[in-house]
């Protein structure tokens, strides 16, 4: 019979603050990021440590996906392993639910149109 | 005031630079170094010499790592001290810190820094991918992102904010074009047109052809000593009297803005202060156009002028060889290449050869002080020296 601790474990939200959990998080379809329970920083991607104040007192939040679009290009000359002709899209999270100035802004990569789908591959 | 120099570059050297079938890199770093050593009569290698400092990007491209030990054997610097540092396109510049860390903590009184990298024998594919990984892999290289891609997505910025056009970018491939057929050393001696820059083929719009700096092999060297002991070497050191380095965030998406590179500004900065100088002092400077766009931006956050206004600047010909600033005499990574190990030292060595007047046909008249700006990545490294001539 499975403990109360192990189901604790396997919740999504207690997963370890890696690039492999966020991209698990990803094939889900969700936009999460780390935040520090102690500073209220929002790390996109997220980080074992809050990058400014050092606390490891983190938790997930999902974000909406809202944002701006501040640049693009179109790629004609791809490298050897990679797609071409992929159309990549940076964008800007406007309003974020912390109150800290810092958090108010943050920029991740958002999933390219189709194709080149990333797999957790770590 | 005149403030003391760190450290008095007493000779340079660098290899041809192109694509040079059937070197390896270690060759091409003896090129560098025999000119070196030629240069210099009264420095006696085998002994002045204490320890050696080297730029290199990748192992990818020759499958060959360790490169500290085996450019020392290759240049007859065997069993002393040899170390390789990496720090992408900034591998030399950084070398260039490294070397001035040698001498300023007393434990060498002579040291070389230098950088290397040989690349043309590989597909463009293949070197597209090995300069990649300069970026973030987790997320700027697995969505397919290249180096023109980054520097696209900074340019398209640059273009939204501040009206940069297509054809001011342009214009500086033009120039360094020109400049490069100054330099019999440069891998492409010849001139282009606007025309030509802006038909040529797009890599990463709004980047094309034309945009992009060359895929090369070269390598250079410096050799360096306490300022007391220059004068026991030669009557005309280049004194280096400032030099900054600062880091940011790997991938752009975590940048403050894709309009400056921050770590540039602050590395500027940094050297400006420390030099005892303000960008309006400079004679000559070598900043690291690995696009051109980047060029443009290099103006920016060293000064040159204010935000927004580096498509002013060449478009008016202040950066022309005769222009009130000339930057990139050499032809800049554009025409004269980019092995990116080798650039920040190749830098050091065109301001050399500008301060002790040995620049020939594209020498600046009077070049008193000079600046080079040496970027690692998409800015994740930035390393910016001033000079003095003696």
């Amino acid at each position: 019979m499975r403990t109360h601790l192990q189901e604790e474990l396997e919740m999504p939200e207690n997963l370890p603050f890696t690039v492999s959990s966020f991209y698990g998080f990803i094939s889900e379809k969700r936009l999460m990021a780390a935040k520090c329970n102690e500073c209220g920083t929002v790390l996109l991607p997220p980080k074992p440590m809050c990058t400014h104040c050092l606390s490891t007192n983190l938790k997930w939040i999902e974000l909406d996906g809202a944002g701006k679009l501040i640049s693009y290009t179109v790629i004609h000359v791809a490298p050897t392993v990679s797609v071409s002709g992929t159309l990549h899209c940076w964008h800007r999270r406007i309003k974020e639910r912390s109150s800290a100035a810092r958090n108010d802004l943050w920029r991740g990569p958002r999933k390219n149109q189709g194709g080149n789908e990333p797999k957790n591959r770590f | 005031m005149v403030k003391k120099p760190l450290v008095s570059i007493v000779s340079a050297g660098s290899s041809q630079f192109g694509r040079l079938d059937g070197m390896y890199g270690r060759e091409l770093f003896a090129d560098a170094a025999k000119e070196a050593f030629d240069r210099c009569p009264n420095l006696d290698p085998i002994k002045d010499i204490e320890a050696l400092f080297v730029g290199h990007m990748g192992e990818s491209y020759e499958h060959q790592g360790h490169t500290g030990p085996t450019l020392a054997d290759w240049t007859g610097l065997l069993p002393k001290p040899a170390v390789r540092l990496e720090s992408a396109c900034a591998s030399s510049g950084v070398a260039l810190r490294t070397g001035i860390f040698a001498i300023l903590s007393g434990m060498h009184k002579v040291v070389m820094v230098g950088g290397v990298e040989k690349m043309t024998h590989r597909s463009t594919a293949d070197v597209t991918e090995f300069l990649a990984m300069a970026s973030d892999m987790p997320f700027e290289q697995w969505n397919g992102l290249t180096f023109p891609g980054l520097y696209a997505l900074m340019a398209t910025a640059h273009m939204h904010e501040y009206g940069t056009t297509e054809e001011q970018m342009a214009q500086v491939a033009v120039k360094n074009h020109h400049n490069g057929t100054l330099n019999p050393k440069a891998h492409m001696q010849k001139e282009i047109t606007l025309e030509k820059a802006m038909e040529s083929k797009v890599i990463a719009w709004p980047l094309k052809l034309y945009d992009c700096s060359l895929i090369t092999d070269g390598a250079s060297c410096l050799i360096l000593t306490h300022p007391d002991l220059a004068k026991k070497f030669t009557d005309t050191p280049v004194h280096v009297i400032g030099s900054g380095q600062a880091s940011d965030a790997i991938g752009l998406y975590e940048r403050e803005k894709l309009t400056s590179l921050k770590a540039a500004r602050l590395a500027g900065q940094e050297a400006y202060r420390m030099a005892g100088v303000e960008p309006k002092d400079l004679d000559v400077a070598e900043v690291h156009d690995c696009f051109t766009i980047a060029e443009i931006i290099a103006y920016e956050d060293l000064g040159f002028c204010g935000a927004g206004k580096g498509g002013n600047l060449i478009e008016a010909g202040t950066t022309e060889l005769g222009g009130k600033l000339p930057v990139n005499p050499s032809g800049g990574l554009k025409s004269k290449g980019h092995p990116v190990g080798a650039t920040g030292t190749a830098q050091a060595y065109e301001i050399y050869l500008q301060l002790t007047e040995q620049a020939e046909k594209r020498q600046v008249e009077r070049a008193e002080i000079g600046l080079s700006h040496n970027v690692g990545g998409s800015g994740a490294t930035a390393c910016v020296h001033i000079y003095r001539r003696n």
